[in-house]
């Protein structure tokens, strides 16, 4: 084997981090004697495959880095408010009061926080945006920014994004299950409603909100774990769950 | 992924297809945060941060790109033009990843830096022993861009000389960046 199999041999392994000083010492070495052969063997090699190469494992995401990432690069989808508008829809919450919907019976599988079990989270994509049920009707306002302090009679509603049916949950900072969908929600886009009607949610009094996708039905005591971890711990302890955090401001 | 896979990827994302951005994020997404770790030398939480706008400002133009097949050289000219934006990369580094990102040959950025590009390419390429090739190299990637026909005809030389020759500086291209980033790991 000559010398250029060796090193092209080891620069493969650069991939998965496999290779000790030394061996990447005698790959830049080589390189470094101007072996057009390996120059010629590298022309051919895509560039994605060789930056990924020398970065190794700190250019793959954990699911949450992901999830989180993945919740900020994408473009909102065209609103359809015309659908919040619409007359047939009615109310869940009142203006002073959070909104606590009961699923209907689903999967009762436990969630055992086993590592392993599903290869990548739910991408999860919240939309919260300023609305009022002034008229009784959900009348919406403006797009709503994390933190943003909502006014006397405004309430948040919700545009929910899953990439795979999962069931969504939220769980207030205080740990209160808020909401959990009564039936896996379908992949796409969706307006939350409950029974046929918007959900509709005043934040105040609550310490942050947590929404979490996942593809079975968590049960309370798994939501509380999750809520009370730190961002990493939860990927630890549901790698499939999409997670995304809600600050509320002070009025 | 193929450019008969791509193309249709590109435009259904381009029509707001959520699970057309998803899977090019997730197609891309490892190359470029690995672009933004050698141009942050390993610094992940900022190279994080430059993939994050990357991905942002790309979807956020993705209707400017008017030929999707182009989509991957386009998302590495941001790359470029982000990271240098943050002053993430050295001069010497910077011209690398700029020559690193040549092919596929990118089509027009959202931010305008074709003379950054051709101003680090000629400072890549002015030492260097071989004057066709450095000829050639002008040609090929400054301002205005020249077809390999082009360069061929201009230059009186074979067009498969001109491929030949234009293969060989991305060879060399890569070799020097591979060998200069594996150097300074080994080298701490």
């Amino acid at each position: 084997m000559t010398e250029c199999e060796i090193v092209r041999g080891r620069f493969d392994r650069l991939h998965e981090g496999e290779l000790t000083g030394d061996e990447r010492r005698l790959v830049a070495d080589h390189l470094g004697s101007d072996c057009d052969a390996c120059a010629a063997w590298l022309a051919e090699v895509d560039a994605g495959a060789i930056l990924e190469a020398l970065a190794g494992d700190d250019a793959v995401l954990s699911d949450l880095e992901r999830q989180r990432m993945l919740s900020v690069v994408l473009p909102e989808a065209p609103r359809r408010r015309r659908r919040w508008l619409a007359p047939s829809l009615g109310l869940v919450a009142t203006a002073a009061a959070a909104v606590l919907l009961m699923a209907r019976p689903g999967r009762q599988e436990a969630w055992t926080g086993e590592k392993g079990a599903v290869a990548s989270p739910v991408a999860l994509v919240v939309r919260p945006i300023v609305g009022t049920l002034a008229t009784g009707q959900p009348r919406v306002l403006r797009d709503w920014s994390d933190g943003e302090a909502l006014a006397a009679g405004e309430l948040l509603l919700f545009r929910i994004d899953v990439d795979r049916p999962a069931y969504v949950h939220l769980v207030a900072g205080e740990g209160r299950v808020l909401f959990v969908s009564g039936a896996p929600l379908p992949p796409g886009d969706h307006e939350l409603t409950a029974g046929g009607q918007v959900l509709a949610l005043d934040p105040r009094g609550h310490a942050g909100l947590l929404w979490i996708a996942a593809p079975e039905r968590l049960e309370p005591a798994a939501l509380a774990a999750l809520q009370r971890s730190s961002a990493g711990d939860r990927a630890t302890l549901c790698p499939s769950c999409g997670v995304v955090e809600l600050r509320v401001g002070a009025p | 992924m193929s450019s008969a896979d791509l193309e249709p990827l590109v435009r259904a994302a381009q029509d707001g297809d959520a699970r057309a951005l998803r899977a090019l994020f997730d197609r891309y997404q490892r190359p470029i945060t690995a672009y933004c770790l050698v141009a942050t030398r390993r610094d992940r939480e900022a190279a994080l941060d430059l993939t994050q706008e990357i991905f942002a400002r790309a979807f956020r133009h993705l209707g400017s790109l008017a030929d999707a097949g182009k989509f991957p050289g386009w998302l590495f000219t941001i790359a470029g033009n982000v990271c240098r934006d943050h002053g993430a990369e050295t001069r010497a580094r910077n011209r690398l990843l700029e020559a690193l990102c040549l092919e596929p040959e990118p089509a027009a950025a959202p931010t305008p830096d074709g003379d950054a590009r051709a101003r680090a390419l000629r400072e890549l390429v002015d030492g260097w022993p071989d004057r066709e090739l450095r000829e050639i190299v002008r040609l090929k990637y400054g301002e205005p861009e020249h077809t390999t026909r082009d360069i061929a005809a201009k230059l009186g030389m074979p067009h498969g000389t001109v491929t030949v020759k234009l293969m060989r500086f991305r060879g060399l291209l890569k070799r020097e960046l591979c060998r200069k980033l594996l150097e300074e790991e080994v080298g701490r």
